[in-house]
């Protein structure tokens, strides 16, 4: 009997149970982001699983909110002011906007569809899963704390419309670096069209003869309708240590109705080299004088 | 030997996986999840994460009249998850003594895996409001000098008073440059628009740690103060 106390004592520590505070909130959304296109006129259903993580039973608002690109990076900026009515919520029983309870450790798939309001114009929102009025336990004063997880959605307007607007590429980088300096390479793309923009093109490192040295693929970032973006690099976007001379860098953007080029020209001079000589020429003729004066 | 091969047979077959793949249809779409393909998967460097698939039957788009839904590689992983974790729905500051402050911590978990990154944002219903007398509150801080709900702001004196947040981590605000940078929560009851106080256009797993701090003085009204703080995380694209 002791024996199998022991061994089951032993598979206990085997399988250990992680410990969580009681009030933890743990939501999970899948897909986090997914891109729907659609024809004039029509709609498109999409779904989003939701799970409550925890082991504590929630209660569930479900929103949409639109958003517009922050003009940096791919962080969605929402209009936080109002819902929008342009993805809806497909159930017979649930409502948007309206509370329902959410088990522990549930999980759901949930269906909307997305009415643009003009088929050739973009829209972009963010479905939202919100812990609504939580009981608190709290006795002395502080916080209450809801939680809310997005999913993105990007509804693309009519790709078979004929597009209008170019993309605009800038790169910024030193004019001048040391040899033995890394420069990096800041490539911005503006995206003036009404459709979003799946980015393609690569940056080229090019000698004073034109030849390619170092070539750098654009990663395939989203670029949402009339908004910028800074770009990546599937590498690190940066050129050096180089040998001193003259080089080009070279952009190349293709949209669907035009290919943005854009060079911009990169000095690489012996700067650290010419300092230490020149400081080394400086303190020989400090000393000689030091020397005739004695 | 004959029954050995039976036997091997048997052993083998009954470990052969099943493979699943699910298909979603409607009048509007057709979505279909799982491919064939030689190559797939993730290729990362310190700035990105890249996917790709080489083979790939029909990659990206599935679709009938009327709307595409895109999914597969490239464009998303389907069966990626994005997570968001507090660790406490009640932030407890206790009671509140005049001139002392008071503070409780929070710790915010975000798993981001996808196209690009993640942003988690922050308001307060309103100020700190005494449950009683919801005339009553305790203003948000204004830290020793200046600080706003888009800036924080040094706040060691006790002589200043108010309610207020830090944030620290890797994802985190420049502003917040140590533990006595403090900032306002945005007051959604005074139309101020919920603020950034995580972000990272890189798939990760990125913690913050929140301390809620307040201090009052000697002619606050006795009585409990309570507000409600609502996170919100949103995945980037």
């Amino acid at each position: 009997m002791r024996k199998i106390f022991f061994l089951l004592s032993l598979l206990a520590l085997y399988f250990p149970v992680t410990a969580r505070a009681q009030t933890a909130v743990e939501l999970i959304v899948s897909p986090p982001i997914q891109t729907l296109e659609m024809d004039q006129s029509q709609q498109a259903n999409f779904s989003v699983s939701f799970k409550n993580n925890s082991s504590l039973p929630i209660t569930v608002r479900i929103t949409a909110n639109q958003f517009v690109s922050d003009n940096q990076s791919g962080i969605p900026k929402v209009d936080w002011k109002r819902t929008t009515p342009l993805v809806h919520l497909n159930s017979d029983t649930l409502v948007m906007g309206k509370a329902f309870p959410f088990p522990a450790g549930a999980k759901q798939q949930f269906f909307f569809t997305a009415t643009p309001t003009r088929a050739d114009k973009d829209f972009y929102a963010v479905v939202l899963f919100e812990t609504a009025d939580q009981d608190s336990s709290t006795t002395g004063s502080g916080a209450q704390i809801q939680s809310r997880i997005g999913s993105t959605i990007l509804v693309r307007a009519n790709n078979s419309l004929v597009q209008k607007g170019n993309i605009h590429t800038t790169l910024s980088l030193p004019k001048i670096i040391d040899m033995f300096d890394t420069a990096p390479i800041n490539l911005a793309l503006q995206n003036d069209m009404n459709t979003l923009l799946q980015v393609r093109g690569v940056v080229t490192l090019k000698d004073r003869g034109g030849n390619p040295l170092e070539t750098f693929a654009i990663f395939p970032d989203v670029v949402l309708a009339q908004s910028s973006r800074n770009l990546r690099g599937t590498k690190e976007f940066a050129v050096g240590p180089l040998f001193p001379g003259v080089y080009s860098i070279e952009s190349m953007v293709v949209g669907p109705t035009n290919t943005d080029k854009v060079t911009e020209t990169l000095y690489v001079l012996p700067l650290r080299i010419v300092g230490l000589v020149l400081a080394l020429l400086l303190i020989l003729v400090l000393a000689q004088k030091l020397r005739r004066k004695k | 030997m004959k029954r050995i091969s039976l036997v091997v047979l048997v052993v083998f077959l009954s470990c052969v996986p099943i493979a699943k793949a699910d298909t979603m249809t409607s009048p509007a779409y057709r979505l279909i999840f799982g491919n064939f393909n030689m190559t797939s998967g993730r290729k990362s460097g310190a700035t990105f994460s890249l996917t790709d698939t080489v083979g790939q039957t029909a990659p990206g788009q599935f679709g009938s009249t009327g709307s595409i839904v895109k999914s597969g590689f490239q464009y998303l992983y389907p069966f990626e998850e994005f997570s968001f974790r507090v660790d406490t729905l009640d932030v407890n500051l206790g009671q509140l003594t005049p001139n002392i402050f008071a503070t409780a911590t929070q710790t915010l978990e975000v798993t981001s895996k996808g196209l690009g990154g993640y942003s988690v944002s922050a308001f307060e219903e309103h100020p700190l409001q005494h449950t009683v007398t919801t005339a009553t509150n305790i203003a948000d801080t204004l830290c020793d000098v200046i600080c706003s709900e888009t800036l924080a702001g040094s706040w060691n004196a006790t002589s200043r008073f108010g309610f207020g947040f830090n944030i620290s981590g890797a994802d985190v605000p420049a502003d917040f440059v140590n533990a006595s940078y403090f900032r306002q929560f945005a007051d959604q009851s005074a139309s101020e628009t919920p603020q950034v106080v995580m972000s990272s256009t890189l798939d990760t797993n990125a913690t913050g740690v929140v301390t809620y701090k307040a201090n009052v003085s000697s002619t606050q009204p006795i009585g409990t103060y309570q507000t409600v703080v609502t996170y919100t995380a949103i995945p980037g694209f």
